[in-house]
């Protein structure tokens, strides 16, 4: 029974790795435990965005996204498995936290807009903002302000309405920074900076689920399109809030009876060795007191054998920031200049970057996408 | 720990409970599918495998719907020459999609059902096509007719679409309404001639685990 119940992963695929992110991503995805799947194909596909390999990425959060869609209907023997108490959290298919869910639907939505599909961006950000209403705590539901700033330029773009999304997004921003919405713009910036959040797991039995924050030594971008024109960008939406206001999870609760189980069963284990060597010790209950102590050992194999460990996963090339500035300017050809500063406005790290823009008097905007981590 | 507190946590309820717990803990309450492979389904079948966003059989009952009763609509019923029609579809659910199934299925039941009362024009790709046209005109290439005649039509009707839907997600489920509009308006006048609409409502509970 307790072997049945102990599994161990063979990486026999780690020789292969390279150090290269994305051979590294597809090595995981095609030869990685099943139920990492899906954090490695959103892990690539964001790689892949980062170096403006579209059609690969978009491939990879395609296929996620369909996954990520019915396992939350259905989550599958290993859903039913993980809440056993002999197995972790991990062996449920990892489809990620809302956060985590919500921006993989986010980077899809910006692909297609990329790719000139702004209705099935639109799509993509009203659903990366349901994943984030699946938190329990009612009051951080569907707070990305980004993503309602984007669905009502889309809605403007479209329909020249925004259907009050743009109030929704200033309602939900968290920071100071809310670009006044542009009528018609030509270029669209989506901008992503910093170190995103992290899991830990934090109780006696590591039952709980934590969030550390991200990091960021760039606190904004600052942007420069034409000669003269310096525009600061600052943060418009924080991964790591959004990831520490996820609300409770029914998984909680099922780690939590875990752990009581596990903690039960040690305490029981330990008195009934205990009691039996005492009884065993007495010569009229010698066989009594034996019993007793094997039951108090296979009570202690039970809880050694119980597992309530919370699912620590993490998409770890998150950002920690995300923003945008959208502009209307005469077509022609463009150079623009994108630094990241601390909170000095220094110059951060080798991240500035330098992008050729060719506006044409389309009235689909060019949306480019600047990430400090894009190479 | 003396005698007495032994035996009442040596109770042999509390022995067995914990051994009962750990077996049904062991206990495999798969509802796993044994059949595995390929399954050919009709597209108006639900598969096994369902989201509450727009599926296969969504869009052909759509695009059934919208053509039968296109076609039965009197002003086009009763014209002796083919209606041009154009067709535009927009997608404002939470569901990304390639419209143009839409399109193509639409396009193609009216074609096929319409006995020569509609044709579709396609400007798509009418760079090329006019950079063909240009061709022919310089005598670069061979033209089967006079290329100086403008023969690119206009359409008389714009056949307009939308998707639009409500979702709503709590106490572990999540529903999606997806409504389907089409009208087709009349290009000369502006005015909207038709109308049709087609509704789905979808609710599926989500899984505790996630």
């Amino acid at each position: 029974m307790f072997v049945g119940c102990s599994t161990t992963h063979t990486p026999n695929y780690y020789s292969s790795l390279t150090g290269d992110p994305i051979q590294d991503g597809y090595i995981r995805i095609e030869q990685g435990p099943p139920e990492d799947k899906i954090l490695w194909q959103y892990t690539t596909a964001l790689e892949l965005l980062r170096l403006g390999r579209l059609d690969e990425a978009a491939g990879l959060l395609d296929e996620a996204l369909l996954s990520q869609e019915a396992l939350a209907i259905d989550g599958g023997k290993k859903a039913r498995q993980a809440q056993r108490v002999f197995y972790p959290e991990s062996t449920k298919i990892y489809i990620g936290e809302p956060y985590e869910r919500a921006m993989a639907w986010f980077y899809r939505g910006i692909i297609y807009w990329i790719q000139g599909e702004p209705d099935n961006a639109r799509a993509c950000f009203k659903s990366a903002q349901l994943m984030d209403s699946s938190s329990e705590g009612e009051e951080f539901k569907a707070d990305y302000a980004i993503l309602d700033y984007l669905i009502g330029m889309i809605n403007r773009q479209l329909s020249g309405s925004d259907d009050q999304y743009f109030r929704f997004a200033q309602q939900n921003a968290k920071f100071d920074y809310f670009p006044e919405p542009v009528n018609s713009p030509n270029v669209v910036f989506i901008f992503e900076f910093g170190k995103g959040p992290m899991k830990y797991r934090s109780g006696d039995y590591g039952q709980f689920l934590k969030i550390r924050g991200g990091n960021s030594r760039s606190k904004s971008s600052l942007l420069q399109v034409e000669e003269g024109s310096r525009i600061q960008i600052s943060p418009l939406d924080d991964l790591t809030y959004q990831a520490q206001t996820r609300g409770g999870r029914y998984m909680d609760h099922v780690l939590g009876r875990k752990a009581v189980f596990k903690a039960a069963t040690d305490t029981f284990g330990d008195a009934a060795i205990i009691g039996g060597a005492i009884m065993a010790s007495e010569s009229d209950h010698t066989n009594a007191g034996l019993a007793v102590a094997a039951v108090g050992v296979l009570s202690k194999i039970l809880s050694s054998a119980s597992n309530p460990e919370a699912d620590t996963r993490t998409w770890k090339n998150l950002p920690q920031y995300l923003s945008l500035y959208s502009t209307r300017m005469s077509p022609g050809d463009y150079e623009a200049l994108v630094q990241f500063l601390d909170e000095t406005g220094q110059v951060v790290g080798p991240h500035t970057k330098t992008i050729n823009i060719h506006l044409t008097s389309n009235k689909k905007p060019l949306v480019v996408f600047v990430s400090q981590y894009s190479k | 720990m003396n005698h007495s507190q032994l035996s009442h946590v040596m109770n042999p309820r509390i022995i067995f409970a914990i051994l009962a717990l750990s077996l049904t803990a062991c206990a495999s309450g798969v509802r796993n599918p044994k059949k595995t492979g390929v399954g050919l389904l009709e597209r108006s079948e639900s598969g096994s495998f369902e989201t509450t966003g727009i599926e296969s059989q969504d869009i052909a009952a759509v695009t059934d719907k919208m053509a039968r009763s296109l076609l039965n609509f009197d002003p086009i019923d009763e014209l002796d020459g083919p209606a041009v029609i154009h067709i535009q579809v927009e997608n404002a659910t939470r569901t990304p999609i390639n419209t143009d199934l839409f399109i193509r299925s639409i396009q193609t039941k009216l074609v096929k059902a319409g006995q020569g009362k509609l044709s579709f024009i396609d400007r798509q790709y009418i760079m090329d096509d006019e950079k063909e046209r240009n061709l022919k005109r310089t005598g670069a290439v061979t033209s089967s007719s006079d290329p100086n005649v403008q023969e690119f039509k206009g359409y008389d009707y714009r056949l307009q679409g939308e998707l639009t839907d409500l979702t709503t997600k709590a106490n572990g489920g999540i529903s999606d309404y997806i409504q389907y509009n089409f009208w087709l308006v009349d290009a000369r006048t502006n005015q909207m001639v038709w109308a049709e609409e087609y509704s789905t409502k979808k609710q599926a509970f989500l899984d505790s685990v996630y």
